[in-house]
């Protein structure tokens, strides 16, 4: 396969399948279709490292023929004009944080990097497994619509980028069952990811994949119903948490034993629920008297159910 | 490119051409290397190394002069490269997409670290190669939750500092005072963590950083820690586990716990048996999702819902 590259790299003009295995003598098999089947399996091959081996058709004496050539420019690594101290940094930048994979360092190597082996006194993990990013990547740096099952449904989506955020990886893409602009969990597609062709979309002006993922915050007050708040006393060994959570803000009443009154979003009261009961008994829902009602009768449900 | 995971048997030809493509220029940039340096580098053994360079030194194209790959000295311990003149193999490959994820994925992350200089040579590396990106726009965004202390800590670990600290314990509702040591300090799930030597049980402890509610330098230090390491055994504490079935609309309070044994259902739901670290979690978890967790295994978790359940709402009650 080398001497196969070597070759098409060298020669200036494209060479048929005959004057290639004229060229590198025995490299390939005398048989006729046994040389083609080998020729094809270097070609597969060259392809998959990212160096495309074209094909054109010649005319003249040899019309109709395939004639192969490499060009280097489609396959080599343009000067990316890196100094060595912003190649410092980036080999600084891999050795602090963990993606689950080995794309990191085998782009650091194209970039002349070396690995740091020492130890680390920062670490980030951002959890993804190898066959993901490789799937995900394809989709979001070459702008392929990538095709999944998603809650049981089969999903063709634009991906229009992702969010790492509290732990988890979102796809924000175009939805095409949707007809619209939806977010995923990643760690919730199910099975293979399908990459389709290249540049098959554009992003829409000023996506920005921050804004596209609600917060915890703004998930409270997201809901079918109207806006509603409910206030929720937090005792002091958690109110200051949540301060830090919802901002000063929220702050209905502080109160002289340290705990403090909150106004907090409740439009979706499933999410409202597990949000309060995550404090289990160091809050309390105060008002509305409904709300109240909702997770007490929650609460009730669950002491039957034994 | 290094060794593949999980396959044995030698390596096929295409494997050994990816890594001489990596291998190579990177070895032209250096001009000579060690053996055992490049083997650690692309974690292949030293004899992979050699038989790899010389393979590629045997090929070229005709009429197969000297030179056509790369020029290739093999001693005993060094491997020197030169280019004198051009060669096959002599500009790195394009960055595949998983590299260029992984490199701005990772920069990212680097960046939203607290402290990182927004103009500094990362940012200006990142800005390099964003053109290669298919959108000025930014594509691929980590948030990293914004937590006190990281620099503290991070500058104690680098130093060998020990810390005194208030720490909340939410089992309990109690806070400790303690004396730490930082070793290191790693964001996971959502959270940032510091694995230090604690001098109230004399082992090496991981601390939840939004659970530290004061902090304050002893101006005392130990030794720095020769193998600094991310914490792991953080979630596996008790040796007790539970085996629940999670509804589809509540599977988002699970998915971020480390489990044993995790099976998606067709209907959407999860059946995963995970880690119990403490009643009070596991009451917690199984409050929290009601009757969208069903308690497959452990019928002790039964009466640990219920008594949580009852607990809380004494306090409606009050």
């Amino acid at each position: 396969m080398l001497n196969l590259l070597a070759l098409l790299v060298a020669r200036s003009t494209p060479l048929t399948l005959k004057q290639i295995r004229h060229e590198l003598g025995d490299h390939y098999p005398l048989n006729d279709s046994a040389a083609r089947a080998s020729f094809e399996r270097d070609k597969a091959e060259l392809r998959k490292l990212g160096i495309p081996v074209d094909l054109v058709t010649l005319g003249g004496a040899e019309a109709g023929e395939g004639a192969y050539s490499i060009d280097r420019r489609s396959f080599e690594l343009s000067d990316l004009g890196l100094t060595p101290v912003e190649r410092d940094a980036l080999q600084m930048a891999l050795a602090t944080v963990r993606l689950g994979a080995e794309a990191g360092d085998e782009a650091l190597w194209k970039m002349g990097g070396e690995r740091l082996l020492a130890g680390r006194v920062t670490s980030i993990n951002l959890q993804m497994s190898d066959e993901l990013l490789e799937s995900l990547a394809e989709g979001v740096t070459q702008s392929r619509t990538m095709t999944f099952s998603y809650h049981g449904e089969r999903r063709e989506v634009d991906p229009y980028g992702l969010l790492a955020r509290g732990g988890h990886w979102y796809l924000i893409g175009f939805d095409h069952l949707r007809q619209a602009q939806r977010v995923f969990r990643v760690d919730r597609i199910e099975g293979e990811i399908v990459a389709g062709k290249k540049n098959t979309f554009t992003r829409p002006e000023g996506f920005d994949p921050r804004t596209a993922v609600p917060t915890e915050k703004e998930m409270l007050a997201l809901g079918g119903e109207a806006p509603r708040r409910a206030i929720v006393r937090v005792d002091s060994t958690l109110a200051n948490r949540v301060v830090e959570e919802l901002g000063e803000g929220a702050i209905v009443q502080r109160r002289d034993d340290g705990s403090i009154d909150f106004s907090i979003p409740c439009a979706n009261i499933d999410v409202f629920r597990t949000w309060v009961l995550a404090m289990v008994d160091r809050a309390e829902v105060l008002e509305p008297l409904d709300v109240r009602q909702h997770v007490v009768q929650w609460l009730e449900d669950l002491v039957r159910l034994g | 490119m290094a060794a593949r995971k999980g396959k044995r048997g030698p390596a096929g030809a295409g494997e050994r051409v990816a890594r001489l493509m990596v291998m190579i220029p990177w070895l032209l940039e250096r001009g000579e290397a060690e053996i055992a340096q490049v083997a650690k580098e692309f974690k292949i053994s030293e004899k992979q190394v050699i038989a790899d360079l010389e393979l590629a030194s045997v090929c070229g194209a005709p009429p197969f002069t000297a030179y056509e790959l790369i020029d290739v000295y093999v001693d005993e311990d060094n491997v020197m490269a030169y280019a004198g003149m051009p060669t096959v193999i002599h500009r790195p490959l394009k960055l595949n997409s998983a590299e260029l994820f992984a490199l701005m994925a990772m920069g990212a992350a680097a960046m939203a670290l607290p402290g990182a200089d927004k103009h500094g040579p990362l940012n200006r590396a990142l800005a390099k190669l964003r053109p290669l990106m298919p959108s000025d726009a930014p594509t691929i965004v980590v948030e990293l939750p914004k937590e006190r202390f990281v620099e503290e800590i991070r500058e104690a670990a680098i130093v060998g500092e020990r810390l005194s600290i208030e720490y909340f314990t939410p089992a309990s509702g109690s806070r400790t005072n303690r004396t730490i040591t930082p070793r290191n300090i790693f964001q996971r799930g959502g959270h940032w963590y510091v694995s230090a030597d604690d001098d109230r049980s004399g082992e090496r402890r991981e601390f939840r950083l939004d659970r530290i509610e004061s902090l304050n330098p002893t101006g005392t230090f130990d030794p720095r820690d020769v193998e600094p390491r991310e914490g792991s055994e953080w979630f596996e504490s008790t040796g007790r586990s539970v085996k629940v079935r999670v509804a589809q609309r509540s599977r988002f309070l699970v998915e971020s716990y480390p489990y044993l044994e995790r099976k998606e259902q067709r209907d959407g739901s999860l059946v995963v048996k995970l880690g119990v670290s403490s009643d009070h979690w596991l009451g917690r978890l199984l409050v929290r999702g009601g009757a969208d967790i069903e308690i497959l295994e452990d019928d002790a978790s039964k009466v640990l819902r219920a008594s949580t359940a009852r607990q809380i709402l004494d306090r409606y009650s009050r």
